[in-house]
């Protein structure tokens, strides 16, 4: 039995083994089998592993045709500082890549261009087209140019929709779930949501089991095994004014069933409230974050932890001071983390004589009271990002 | 064979694919997660374990990487550093390493892997194509139409 260990190990390392020490002209890089490549591609940055792919036929083919090598890239990088697909929300419908240690914003050019980007996991973005058409919704990588067209949602008419992307480990695919709202009267009005596997031709419909509907343009939140989204609750009338709960919509992946979250938070609504500018959804280090920026000197947090049951509750709500950033009137939003305790911040500034600036990048560090601006070259003028981690996965295959 | 020195320290006996012989602790020799597999199965004490696919002279510089690397503790973290990459670089051209990391595949030692993974990954970047091929002694075996092909497809996505 032990013999046949070690054999099994000599098998399994396809190396010549006539003790000779080879000679440097006898091309050994281009026999290496595709686990040592794997193992020396693997440190490489990915721009370069793209060229590598170009220097012969066995490099290539390591890198092309072995899905678990995306995954272990993944899983390398996953230290790496954050990164983010910046959508240009000025005139221009552009999209640039910006990865937080690199200094500079890149454009990126999806195929059709105006798709705009709601949700991103494992180096695939999902995106959606402009309203009113929201036709195509697309999934594509970006870096390997693979893409699918999603089914057309088959209702005339729908004024809006809701998307997320996500991994179902259970059955190793990507799945999407593409909410919108039905019925015209307040007392008919519900939600539909399609769940689509991805590489497979059949797709799921089901009612939302909740009268309620995510935020536009709210970005959906993969984590921990399901997509989370901010959407508004119950609503509670005072005098003049409707006072609405905010909640956190869930959706498991893998047991497609949806889940309403309660949150600590409310907004006072106006005609023109817009709740995707108050509130913020993201993964803050590891953390499913809910970001209250109603108030201007202060963000408000409250993070989430998964329950035994299978839920997610309530961590810890704690808020943090603004005011160390100045005094003039500037608009903050959190969007992500360098590490626990360096958060990014997208900082809108108002000039009284000279208009809106452009959008700044701030690394705050609330417990020191210390921040400084992230230089980062090319970024539009005001932008919103979705976290974005390139890779090499491919969408239709799986591990 | 299995031997015990004085202080008690259980030896292990390695052999090359070359018949050399080499007479190391256990503890430096279970660096090595395939070696430290056939211990515990019981391999190691009816002889010396065999490996095949390991030259005496890259199995003689394996060693002294494990043995560097069992007695050292994390506290002396910087001057292990320092260690490894005077011992990468003795190891001096590509081929030696590319030696190298077939044995570190195959003996299964994770923290020689990364090091020469990284030696080798510092050495091609910044490197076109052909520069690389050139390095490595690799045959251009894509034809024109293959390359271009290969080229179109890895236009960098970012701008």
């Amino acid at each position: 039995m032990h013999r046949s260990l070690l054999e099994f190990k000599m098998e399994t390392s396809t190396v010549d083994n006539n003790g000779t020490r080879r000679q440097a002209n006898n091309g050994i890089a281009q026999n290496l089998p595709p686990d040592i490549l794997h193992d020396i591609f693997s440190m490489f940055p990915l721009e370069l592993i793209l060229r590598c792919k170009e220097v012969c036929k066995t490099w290539y083919k390591a890198i092309k045709e072995y899905p678990s090598f995306a995954y272990l890239l993944l899983k390398r990088s996953s230290d790496h500082p954050p990164s983010y697909i910046l959508e240009d929300i000025g005139p221009s419908t552009k999209l640039f890549f910006m990865d937080a240690a690199d200094g500079k914003a890149r454009e990126i050019r999806l195929d059709p261009v105006e798709m705009r980007p709601r949700s991103s996991w494992n180096g695939l973005l999902l995106c959606v087209a402009p309203r009113p058409n929201l036709h195509p919704t697309m999934v594509c990588n970006p870096i390997t140019k693979e893409q699918i067209v999603l089914p057309e949602i088959d209702v005339p008419a729908v004024p809006e929709n809701q998307v997320g992307i996500g991994f179902d480990p259970s059955i190793n695919k990507y799945k999407v779930a593409r909410m919108y709202p039905l019925g015209k009267n307040e007392e008919d009005k519900h939600s539909l949501c399609e769940i689509i596997t991805l590489g497979e031709n059949s797709w799921r419909k089901m009612g939302l089991p909740f009268k309620v509907l995510p935020i536009k343009t709210g970005r959906a939140i993969f984590w921990e095994g399901a997509l989370h989204w901010i959407c508004s609750g119950k609503e509670e009338r005072r005098k003049i004014d409707v006072i609405k709960e905010v909640c956190i919509l869930r959706f498991d992946i893998s047991k497609e069933v949806f889940d309403l979250v309660p949150t600590p938070f409310s907004i006072i609504t106006t005609t023109s409230t817009h709740l995707s500018y108050k509130f913020q959804l993201l993964d803050l280090a590891g953390s499913l974050t809910l970001v209250d920026l109603q108030e201007a000197e202060k963000f408000s947090l409250c993070q989430y932890k998964r329950s035994e049951a299978g839920g997610i509750h309530q961590e810890r709500c704690f808020s943090f001071d603004l005011k160390p950033l100045g005094k003039r009137l500037q608009f903050y939003s959190l969007f992500g983390a360098v590490d626990p305790d360096k958060l990014l911040l997208k900082v809108s500034i108002i000039e009284e004589n000279e208009g809106v600036l452009p959008d700044k990048i701030v690394v705050y560090s609330p417990e020191k009271e210390r921040f400084s601006y992230l230089e980062m070259r090319g970024t539009p003028k005001s932008f919103l990002p979705t976290s974005f981690r390139p890779s090499l996965v491919s969408i239709q295959a799986t591990l | 064979m299995s031997i015990t020195t004085e202080n008690n320290e259980k030896m292990i006996t390695l052999m090359s694919s070359d018949g050399e012989e080499f007479v190391v602790e256990e503890a430096v020799a279970a660096q090595s997660q395939t070696i430290k597999h056939l211990i515990e199965d019981g391999c190691s004490t009816e002889g010396s374990i065999p490996l095949p696919n390991v030259t005496g002279r890259v199995l003689s510089e394996v060693i002294q990487y494990c043995k560097k690397h069992s007695s050292s503790d994390d506290k002396e973290e910087k001057e292990l550093e320092a260690w490894d990459a005077e011992f990468v670089k003795a190891a001096d051209d590509h081929v030696a390493l590319t030696d190298l990391m077939m044995a570190a595949n195959f003996l299964d030692i994770k923290g020689l892997l990364d090091l020469v993974a990284q030696t080798l990954a510092n050495m091609i970047t910044g490197k076109s194509p052909e520069e690389v091929r050139r390095m490595w002694n690799i045959k251009n075996d894509f034809t024109p139409e293959e390359a271009e092909k290969v080229r179109k497809e890895n236009q960098w996505a970012f701008e």
